[in-house]
């Protein structure tokens, strides 16, 4: 049997610690963002992205019943701070999308919104799980350090990688580290549950 | 008799048994779960997750609903107003229990 330190920790925390849920939607998104950056001007033929889109939602069910099926279904008690906070990012994730494709600003505000979503997940909801924290930490500050490198002089770094535009380059990095994440979350939910024995 | 010991004596019975204190522990943290979330996150076997939550049942601390989710039967399980103070209490009595056997000397 576990701690009931970590019994506490994993139904408070049960469906975000399944952590697969999250790789379709990366991996989609990851799609997109290469098509996307392979488009010369205004795309005329969207089959593609809404093609994928659909398969990532398709994997993304499939994922959420491979876990209710074999892990079971926890309701958790959501806080005002925590749909607070939600609320906020998605907005600011908007407003920033909208100044990083005008070019107003030479820091990536979308990288920062990005890097905010990972020190969210770090901190709200893997508090206890030291290898997740980390990688989400890490993951946060790496976003965060891009997206601020103009400001020491790195200018435009995703062009090393063949990427037209900061705001692909960022959703790209999202993608990545969403799948990183997301399988590390799932090790670690995968691991922390004790084994089906016996009890005294 | 010391108070420590007249303490661990009046710990609730009940509650006190490691799985369903664990249980009890785990339904405290979220709304409701189902028994196979109860039982991966307890390491329980269905038959002992059955026996315990029973006796949780019977006790008033917990409530048992059976449904079919996707043509499956299901059972959920939600912790009462009355079992979640009851629970609050007894980590609080645990709590107390550990700080006094710290200053416990022998006469």
């Amino acid at each position: 049997m576990n701690s009931i330190r970590q019994t506490r920790f994993i139904a408070q925390n049960y469906p975000q610690l399944q952590g697969l849920r999250a790789v379709p939607i990366s991996l989609g998104l990851l799609v997109i963002t290469l098509w996307a950056n392979l488009q010369h001007g205004p795309a005329r033929d969207l089959t593609l992205p809404i093609v994928v889109a659909l398969v990532g939602l398709g994997f993304y069910i499939l994922v959420d019943r491979y876990y209710n099926r074999v892990y079971g279904r926890v309701k958790r008690n959501i806080s005002r701070t925590e749909l607070f906070l939600q609320a906020a990012g998605a907005i600011l994730a908007l407003i920033a999308f909208i100044i990083d494709n005008r070019n107003i600003t030479e820091i990536s505000l979308l990288g920062l919104v990005f890097a905010g979503v990972f020190a969210f997940t770090g901190f709200y909801y893997c508090r206890q799980a030291m290898a997740a924290f980390t990688i989400n930490l890490i993951l946060a500050m790496v976003l965060a350090l891009l997206s601020l490198a103009s400001l020491v002089g790195i200018q435009e770094w995703w062009s090393l990688f063949g990427v037209k535009y900061s705001l692909l380059a960022f959703s790209l990095l999202f993608g990545i580290f969403g799948v990183i994440d997301g399988i590390i979350l799932h090790i670690y939910f995968t691991h922390s549950l004790p084994a089906i024995q016996e009890a005294a | 008799m010391s108070n420590v010991f007249v303490e661990i004596a009046a710990l609730d019975k009940l509650l006190h048994e490691p799985a369903r204190l664990s249980l009890m522990t785990a339904l405290a943290a979220c709304k409701s779960a189902d028994f196979l979330a109860l039982q991966r996150m307890t390491g329980l076997t269905s038959g002992n997750l059955s026996v315990h939550l029973s006796k949780l049942e019977d006790a008033g601390l917990v409530v048992l609903e059976k449904q079919f989710v996707d043509k499956r039967p299901n059972t959920q399980v939600q912790i009462t107003e009355k079992g979640r103070q009851v629970t609050e209490s007894h980590w609080q009595q645990l709590e107390n229990l550990r700080r006094d056997a710290q200053k416990w000397q022998p006469e």
